[in-house]
């Protein structure tokens, strides 16, 4: 059994798989609690991205700005959720598609 | 030292002063009331006695051309002064004891000094327009006092029966001052007696005289004085006795060359004059309030007065108000005694017997009612003379003058009669303080004021004459039978009064009322209708202009965004989904086309 060194290509294979099942989960599934999570998918493939540049070019820029879009995605995950609880405590649902009163 | 001769014109100040201050104070009456009349007649007393070198006058303001606020103190004026103050001061303090504990009394005083100062005002006019001003007010005062017991019935219905009437003849002293003035310019009485006589003038005459016979109460105005005798005595002894009423005889001595260019009105007022007189004097034949006859009386003198100055004889008229004064005062004074000491008591039928228990009332009454009468040596005596004098230029003036005197002196001995002789039947007492004493100057007037008057020449056949009248009638009018029918026809007035009821006050009335109320209806509410419709109809058109035109415009525009915007809205669903899936495919085409790139 031999293994292969994992490359740049490999992560960014990765981050493009995840992002593909993070935009296909968000399109998708209806319960908003999913698609907070298919989001954190997305965030979390761009970070993967990221990081393997940084690695890649042995820079540390990309690490650091990981660092801010996880530092954003928890607050943007807090205020989410205590959105969701909020809405749920109205109007007894959490599925997008029920939620559609806020246009024209 | 202030000149009291040149500066005349206070003396209207005075009575005015002091009604102002006790309305204001709202008591004093007593004080403050008798005093001012005392300060005014003594005022008058030193310009009267004093050296003056004609007629004194005093320009307070000029109010327009031709029309000046001027006072003028003459004779005559002087004259009137005197009695209206001298009179009125004697009156005022036997007010004190008459009104005593009458509720009101400072308004009582205040109203009283108010009429003393228009009745003064109107005797010291120089112009027509300033004795309008005090007519118009000696008027209101008589209103204000004639209503003075205005919680009583009737009081007000006679009060403004009184006011009536008077405006009646007001409203012919205004339209003659408007002839005169646009005669002559002017409305002072210097320029108007210059005038000469023409029919235009004699209607002004007329016309004047109109307002005569109602502030003199004559006919064909008289019937509200007797009415007027539900005011307090001592106001029907000052107001409808001795000043107001001679009003209208001395406008017709102020104004006596005037009526001499206008022999014409001078005639038809010494007709009106006899012919009340002979009216009144019958009424008061047959009349039972005491108040009452006295008040015919007084229409009745107030007819001879008119007799004398319409013939020309101002002089006797004008003396008749002097004495008048004096024993007409005296008579309403003790009259207001017996009605004070009998509790209100006016009828003559339920008195009697009253020289007893009220003796100096009684000498007083009697000295009046003789002088009334004419008794010879007594002053009514001597103004009377002199005014059947100047009647001798008509045979029947002449005799309706000495038919008057007749009646005078029966109806004066019919009622001292049924007042203090008979059968005494009512429990009674003697006035006193100042409800006596007062009367005494007025006695003394009404005894001896005949001698101060003018000289008569060749009167002797007169004067004789006038005294067997005089003498016979104070005795035949003792117990005086008078045919039934006649004296039913004299009781109802000659229905005068009834006349006036049924044509003036009746059809005016319901006439009036039913043409008021069509005037109402069809006249004055048109101006609210015409009001209400062109306001619906302005409305109307308002109304319609908003909600179509601005309201088209707004509406107009706001769906025309709406129709606009309809493809855009449609893109607007509200789902998560959709606006995901619009941001990923946005997103890949973005990607895409800069690949392609």
């Amino acid at each position: 059994m031999s293994f292969t060194p994992i490359t740049t290509g490999h992560y960014l294979v990765l981050s493009a798989a995840l992002l593909l099942i993070g935009t296909v989960g968000l399109l998708m599934r209806r319960n908003v609690i999913i698609m907070l999570m298919s989001i954190e998918l997305i965030l979390n493939a761009v970070n993967i991205n990221l990081v393997a540049f940084s690695r890649h070019w042995q820079h540390v820029t990309g690490q650091v700005f990981a660092i801010f879009v996880i530092t954003v995605a928890v607050a943007e995950a807090a205020v989410g959720l205590g959105i969701l609880i909020a809405l749920f405590r109205n109007r007894g649902t959490v599925l997008s598609d029920e939620i559609d009163l806020l246009k024209w | 030292m202030v000149n009291l001769v040149s500066n005349f014109w206070w003396i209207p100040l005075y009575p005015f002063i002091g009604s102002l201050l006790i309305a204001i104070l709202r008591r004093g009456g007593a004080v403050i009331g008798p005093a001012a009349i005392l300060a005014a007649f003594l005022h008058g007393l030193v310009v009267y006695s004093s050296p003056r070198g004609g007629a004194l006058d005093h320009t307070l303001y000029q109010w327009m051309p031709g029309i000046a606020f001027r006072l003028v103190a003459d004779d005559l004026s002087l004259l009137m002064v005197l009695i209206i103050t001298g009179v009125g001061f004697l009156i005022h303090v036997y007010s004190i004891g008459y009104m005593d504990k009458e509720p009101g009394f400072w308004r009582y005083f205040a109203y009283l000094n108010f009429f003393v100062f228009f009745m003064l005002l109107l005797v010291l006019a120089s112009n027509l327009i300033v004795l309008y001003a005090g007519w118009e007010g000696v008027g209101l005062a008589s209103y204000l006092l004639i209503g003075f017991h205005h919680d009583r019935p009737t009081v007000n219905r006679n009060a403004n029966k009184a006011f009536l009437y008077n405006r009646a003849g007001d409203a012919g002293f205004l339209i003659g001052t408007l002839i005169l003035l646009t005669a002559a310019g002017t409305t002072e009485f210097t320029a108007i007696n210059q005038l000469p006589g023409s029919p235009l003038m004699l209607v002004a005459a007329l016309l004047l005289a109109l307002a005569a016979t109602g502030k003199s109460a004559q006919l064909p105005l008289f019937v509200w004085l007797p009415d007027a005798m539900v005011g307090p005595t001592p106001v029907s002894a000052l107001i409808h006795a001795a000043t107001m009423v001679t009003a209208g005889i001395y406008l017709f001595a102020r104004m006596a060359p005037f009526l001499a260019a206008n022999p014409d009105a001078g005639l038809v007022i010494a007709v009106i004059g006899a012919t009340t007189a002979l009216i009144a004097a019958t009424i008061a034949l047959v009349e039972h309030d005491i108040k009452r006859i006295l008040a015919y009386s007084t229409i009745s003198q107030l007819g001879l007065m008119f007799l004398a100055a319409g013939l020309g004889a101002t002089q006797a008229a004008i003396f008749h108000v002097a004495t008048h004064a004096f024993f007409k005062a005296l008579l309403f004074l003790c009259s207001g005694n017996i009605i004070h000491a009998l509790k209100g008591e006016q009828d003559i039928r339920y008195m009697g017997g009253l020289r007893d228990k009220m003796p100096w009332t009684f000498r007083l009454m009697v000295l009046g009612g003789l002088s009334l009468a004419g008794f010879p040596g007594l002053a009514g005596f001597f103004s009377k003379d002199a005014i059947l004098i100047a009647a001798t230029q008509s045979p029947i003036l002449l005799a309706v003058g000495f038919l008057v005197s007749f009646i005078t002196a029966a109806y004066v001995s019919r009622m001292l009669w049924a007042v203090f002789f008979g059968v005494y039947n009512r429990e009674a007492h003697e006035a006193h303080g100042t409800m006596l004493h007062p009367l005494w100057p007025l006695a003394i007037g009404s005894a001896i004021a005949g001698y101060f008057g003018p000289h008569q020449e060749g009167a002797w056949p007169i004067m004789i004459a006038s005294a067997l009248v005089s003498i016979a009638g104070l005795y035949l009018g003792r117990q005086i039978r008078l045919p039934e029918l006649l004296k039913a026809f004299f009781a109802r007035k000659w229905f005068i009064n009834d006349a006036y009821e049924v044509i003036l006050v009746k059809t005016t009335a319901s006439r009036g009322s039913s043409t008021l109320n069509w005037i109402d209806q069809n006249i004055i509410d048109l101006l609210p209708r015409a009001t209400a419709f062109f306001t619906s109809t302005a409305s109307l058109i308002s109304g319609w202009f908003d909600s179509s035109v601005v309201d088209g415009l707004v509406k107009t525009t706001a769906s025309a965004f709406s129709v606009a915007s309809y493809p855009l809205r449609l893109a607007q669903t509200g789902r998560t989904h959709n606006y995901a899936l619009v941001i990923v495919i946005t997103v890949a085409i973005s990607f895409g086309w800069y690949w392609l790139q």
